[in-house]
């Protein structure tokens, strides 16, 4: 086929991209997938032999990372001052008055973030979908959870999803596909505070091979899933929905194609796309449907940008709607010494969970809720070299002592909050930078209200209590989302909903005046969810939404 | 779970050192007679890394010539290696009349306690910290040193079977 020959065209290959690529290919419909960033080998590009392994992270290649910006963040205040992020050698880690950017974590490449992820393959809390009608805050989702539970079970069962038979407060109609994964040895001491705070600890649901499964082997308890899965037992997009889309000979992919430019037709129609390759050369296509899933920060970016006489604030953009109601992540992690050795490098790194307060109204007096779980490998303390920097520090006999006193005992545990979207959060276009090519780059406006920092009060207090009831009493680093913007899961600039004022797209994820035009990527989510990852509701949704696509097309 | 927490704590413990560098590499010691570089670092990295009970010193496993042979086509880092060399020896001079590779253990020990006490950005704090960190990155990347700490290795291709049994290594 040649790039001309297509049906539909899908921008972006992340974990709503490739569901759409899968859903669409396997029912006969030709689909072209443009991915900016590049295609990933996993036996040769994620390099976790080597014994320097630990001096580089998620590898980085030419295109693999969009650029964005930040506006000045809040300021910080002593109230606040338990929520300052800290680390026993070098103090507070943000020195200055003011919220700093770590960074919006993503991967653009074959598969996109989910290249990083660590798995976990959650549902959403059933009553976190409607917090409009339950708490008056945020919105709710036009569709229910069971509207969605069938779109969730195929998905985990293209994944290779593992999970206990009980999930929460989430109806199944049929279990994970593939039996949890033991907890840990670290874990299980961790569970131990847990259980003496009467709280619960559960395996948690994990796109991780727990067994062989769809030709792919399972997974060797390594945890660096962040650092991409070489085995490829990790169900990263590219080793599941697309692999199998490739296999039904309908799906054109081409990488290092970032798409700069929608044309908006005169008939509520998109009549073109304008991608370039990685030379810069700009092509132009045309298919009957478009589907944008480039993430949260960057499709309302490329909706923005495409403005024209047809969108002239941009396409979508008809409500004002795309770029508002952006959600960051909201965490908290404490790390601490356990007197006992428990070699916490060992092991999936998220691989027990407690929902206990994850329901909207778990926490008493906060709306929003949260979850639990390990979080020591995903802090990267899992090898000697982060262990002599930032466990142990300083130099000569007394490192060297501390070395052989307290290597293998780390343990954390982190907690994941709801956002709530306000007025001060959501995602502009730069006036000032641009990429490249001389497309204006993304600008994330991201504030904190005092709900959202009262839960991460609630999160970080019930995370020291959860270390010191599992015998930790020594602490060496703590760190969340007050004075840094460090985020993975981005929600919520192209909401979804049935007011077309009020919203972007509807339930079917397509664009309430664009008729040809749809979004399937986390930027459609009305509510945050407390703590849920959402790359497993990504493919749900996006699952859901092609076979009603189908419909049309046929 | 969600956080890249990787990035964000490279950001504060060390991603404000290249800033920091630039500083230092604006200015010159003009002084320091007689340093031979190579002679004086390996003499520091044995500071920072000495043999100490079961653990090996640095100087077993070549870190010294690595790091300078990195530094070789980085010449920044080559200054910054010469001019933190001289301002041992200098300091090592002025206290002890003799250069850093001829001070006893716990002399050295000393003048890298003031390099350690050095104002943020100054030249022998800069250069204490790259060189740390340079060491250290080199050090436990050596399966001998995995093999005192009863680390198993790399997380490929072996990973963790055993992640669910107490530790083999029992304090």
């Amino acid at each position: 086929m040649s790039v001309d020959d297509h049906e539909v065209i899908v921008v972006g290959s992340g974990a709503g991209g490739s569901a759409a690529a899968w859903a669409l290919t396997r029912a006969g419909v030709r689909v072209l997938l443009l991915e900016a960033g590049p295609a990933f080998d996993p036996g040769v590009d994620y390099r976790l032999s080597r014994p320097d392994w630990e001096t580089s992270a998620f590898p980085g290649k030419k295109g693999s990372r969009l650029p964005y910006s930040a506006a000045q963040f809040q300021s910080l205040s002593t109230e606040y001052t338990h929520l300052r992020s800290w680390n026993v050698h070098s103090g507070k880690l943000n020195k200055t008055g003011h919220r700093q950017l770590a960074g919006y974590r993503h991967v653009a490449g074959l598969g996109g973030s989910t290249l990083h992820f660590t798995g976990e393959a959650h549902r959403m809390h059933p009553a976190a979908m409607k917090m409009y009608s339950g708490f008056q805050v945020a919105a709710d989702w036009p569709l229910d959870y069971g509207e969605l539970e069938s779109s969730y079970l195929e998905a985990e069962r293209i994944i290779g999803v593992a999970g206990p038979v009980q999930d929460g407060n989430r109806q199944r109609s049929a279990p994970c596909p593939l039996p949890s994964h033991p907890i840990s040895y670290a874990s299980r001491r961790l569970g131990e505070g847990f259980h003496r705070l009467g709280m619960s600890w559960l395996p948690n649901n994990l796109a991780v091979l727990s067994q062989p499964y769809n030709g792919r082997p399972p997974c060797n308890y390594c945890g660096q899933c962040r650092r991409g899965c070489p085995r490829t037992d990790k169900g990263s997009a590219d080793v599941t929905f697309l692999r199998q889309a490739r296999a039904t000979g309908k799906l054109t992919t081409l990488t290092a194609s970032p798409v700069a430019f929608l044309e908006a037709g005169a008939d509520d129609r998109i009549t073109g796309i304008r991608y370039r390759d990685g030379a810069g050369s700009e092509y132009r296509l045309s298919a009957s449907v478009i589907i944008l899933a480039c993430g949260a920060v960057n499709t309302p970016r490329l909706l923005l940008h495409s403005e024209g006489a047809n969108a002239q604030a941009g396409i979508g953009n008809e409500s004002g709607q795309v770029g508002r109601n952006f959600m960051e992540t909201l965490g908290w992690t404490s790390l601490g010494l356990h007197p006992d050795r428990l070699d916490g490098h060992r092991g999936l790194p998220a691989d027990a969970i407690c929902w206990d307060y994850n329901a909207p109204d778990a926490i008493t007096g906060v709306v929003g809720g949260c979850r639990f779980t390990p979080s020591l490998i995903e802090s990267d303390i899992a090898g000697p070299l982060n262990y002599a920097r930032r466990v142990v520090g300083g130099w000569g006999r007394e490192h060297l002592r501390g070395m052989g006193e307290q290597f293998g005992h780390g343990l954390g545990v982190g907690a994941i909050g709801e956002f709530l979207p306000n007025e001060d959060t959501y995602v502009d276009l730069d006036p000032v930078h641009r990429d490249e090519f001389g497309m204006p780059i993304a600008r994330i406006h991201s504030h904190l209200t005092r709900i959202d920092l009262e839960r991460l009060t609630f999160m970080a207090g019930k995370c020291r209590e959860i270390m010191e009831a599992a015998g930790v009493s020594d602490l060496f680093e703590e760190y969340g989302s007050y004075d840094f913007f460090n985020s993975t899961h981005v929600f919520g600039t192209c909401r979804m909903g049935t007011d077309p004022d009020k919203s972007v797209v509807n339930s079917e994820c397509r664009s309430h005046r664009w008729k040809n035009l749809y979004i399937m990527d986390a930027s459609i989510f009305p509510s945050s969810g407390g703590g849920e990852a959402p790359s497993l509701t990504i493919g749900a949704l996006t699952l859901r939404a092609c076979r009603r696509l189908l419909n049309r097309l046929s | 779970m969600v956080t890249s927490r990787r990035h964000f704590l490279h950001l504060g413990f060390w991603g404000a050192l290249s800033l920091k560098l630039r500083g230092v590499f604006a200015a010159s010691i003009s002084t320091g007679e007689g340093t031979d570089s190579s002679v004086c670092l390996s003499a520091f990295l044995d500071t920072l890394i000495p043999d100490h009970e079961t653990f090996p010193g640095a100087s077993h496993f070549g870190i010294s010539e690595a790091i300078l042979l990195s530094a070789s086509v980085v010449p920044a880092h080559r200054k910054l290696i010469d001019n933190g060399c001289r301002w041992l020896d200098i300091q090592s001079k002025k206290r002890y009349g003799s250069r850093f590779d001829g001070l006893r253990e716990g002399q050295r020990a000393h003048i890298v306690r003031i390099a350690e006490s050095a104002p943020d950005g100054s030249l022998p704090r800069v250069f204490l910290l790259r060189t740390l960190e340079d060491a250290m990155e080199r050090y436990y990347a050596r399966p001998e040193v995995w093999t005192v700490l009863g680390f198993e290795g790399p997380p490929q291709p072996r990973g963790y079977p055993e992640f669910a049994l107490t530790p083999m290594k029992v304090d």
